[in-house]
């Protein structure tokens, strides 16, 4: 039987790279270009999409929007992917405040289980079960590993349900196990101005909102610790603005400073609860903590 | 050695690194794809980059990196175009059937166990080397080593005879 270090050299191609470094290097050169030249065009773009988003993030708190729906019929894979979900409680007991777990079925049937550790995957709804295909980590060096009990779950093919009475409420059910969540732009209370003043954290994310409406944004964790000055503000809805400008740094402060962070990105829902500020889009969510 | 500057890297792991990314992926095209982009963060960030112990190791944890989120979006667009048109119909050629197989079984495998047995049986790391390059314990490596060999046992790829777990 052939060795498998040969089979792997043999099945990895044993042909030269097509490329070398000049094409790396143009790549690099126009993705550069290509950043300069968003980042220009963001400006604009931005204060036009501001209204637009705002006006969509309002309908889940709308009286006569998606909130009533979700008080009767079936769920639906719209409601699924209308906010992240916020883990509330695990076979019934309420999950501590300090775990920070949530869900985000987006609407093109990709699939977000974050842990702290990202699991993702795809997933569909079928009759009312949830049907989800190769659901694991996003990174193979991340810690802590997703609970694989937790994770199991959806993989388990499990009965989604509304929780009786409570609004904004979701419920994965397993012959063994449950999972309880809360729709992360419902959680708690909305949050107005004055009690965002002052420092959050999570495990990874640091922000400051000061009085004077500016703001430090910092990931002080990683490779690539790094802070960003910005400024916010919160509309008429109650929806969280940050901006931030463009850095010259690299890594992780880039990624924020080009509004690729979600979700400090877009207009935000801000809810409190307890001593736990949630701000969320569509498709992320992040729990901090005074 | 540490290379000097983001041409020596590109130039000392390109091949490598594309070799690694085809079986982690199970596609020649992605991993060159794939690899390309490992580079161009690389020297994106060579300021960095070149200030860590391994400048490589950190490249190829980018690449499998990025093969795992290639295989999660590659895995929700085959589940939707089986939604919309039935199942697939895959080509294969006969006469690249052990290649094939190969590169699906080793596609086949967790995250971690493949980036150890390409990292082991395809770069050629010991067990220090691997822990070094995908940034984990040597036990980890140990223990996802004897779990990928025992899944590729599963597929015919590797015989019975326990040569490569008395190595661990």
């Amino acid at each position: 039987m052939t060795p498998l270090p040969e089979l792997l050299t043999r099945a990895a191609g044993t042909e030269p790279a097509g490329f070398d470094a000049v094409d790396v290097r143009s790549r690099f050169v126009r993705r550069q270009r290509r950043q300069r030249a968003v980042l220009a065009a963001a400006v604009v773009l931005v204060a036009l999409a501001l209204g637009a988003g705002a006006f969509a993030l309002t309908g889940p708190g709308d009286p006569d929007g998606p909130a009533d729906r979700l008080r009767s019929g079936p769920v639906t894979g719209d409601e699924l992917s209308a906010a992240p979900w916020v883990l509330t409680a695990r076979d019934g007991a309420a999950v501590g405040d300090d775990v920070a777990v949530s869900v985000t079925f987006a609407s093109g049937g990709w699939l977000l289980v974050d842990t702290g550790c990202a699991s993702t995957g795809s997933w569909e709804l079928d009759a009312g079960r949830l049907l989800t295909d190769d659901v694991g980590p996003e990174r193979l060096d991340c810690e802590p590993r997703p609970d694989p009990t937790l994770v199991g779950v959806f993989a388990a093919s499990p009965d989604v349900g509304r929780i009786a009475g409570r609004a904004g409420s979701l419920e994965l059910r397993t012959g063994t196990r449950t999972l309880a969540f809360d729709r992360a732009d419902r959680i708690g209370r909305p949050a107005p101005a004055d009690e965002l003043v002052g420092t959050w954290r999570s495990e990874t994310d640091r922000l400051r909102f000061a009085a004077d409406g500016t703001l430090l944004l910092g990931v002080p964790v990683g490779e690539s610790p790094c802070e960003l000055d910005g400024t916010w503000e919160q509309d008429d809805e109650g929806h969280l603005r940050i901006a931030i400008p463009s850095s010259n740094e690299s890594g992780l402060c880039e990624l924020l400073s080009r509004g690729e962070a979600d979700p400090y990105e877009g207009p935000s829902t801000v809810r409190l609860d307890g001593d736990r500020l949630f701000i969320a889009t569509r498709l992320y969510v992040v729990q901090l903590r005074r | 050695m540490t290379p000097t500057g983001p041409e020596e890297l590109c130039d000392s792991i390109r091949d490598r690194l594309v070799g690694a990314l085809t079986l982690a992926t199970g596609d020649r095209a992605v991993g060159e794809e794939l690899a390309q982009e490992a580079l161009v963060r690389a020297w994106q960030r060579w300021a960095q980059v070149s200030r860590m112990d391994s400048p490589e190791a950190w490249t190829f944890r980018v690449g499998f990196n990025l093969a795992g989120s290639w295989r999660r979006r590659a895995a929700a667009e085959r589940r939707a175009h089986r939604r919309r048109a039935g199942p697939a119909t895959v080509h294969v050629d006969p006469d690249g059937a052990e290649v094939e197989a190969v590169r699906v079984a080793v596609a086949g495998l967790p995250p971690r166990q493949r980036a150890v047995i390409v990292a082991r049986f395809y770069l050629g790391h010991d067990v220090a080397g691997t822990a070094a390059l995908l940034d984990c314990a040597e036990g980890t490596v140990k223990a996802a080593t004897a779990h990928a060999l025992a899944n590729l046992r599963r597929s015919g790829l590797v015989p019975d005879p326990i040569e490569e777990v008395t190595t661990l």
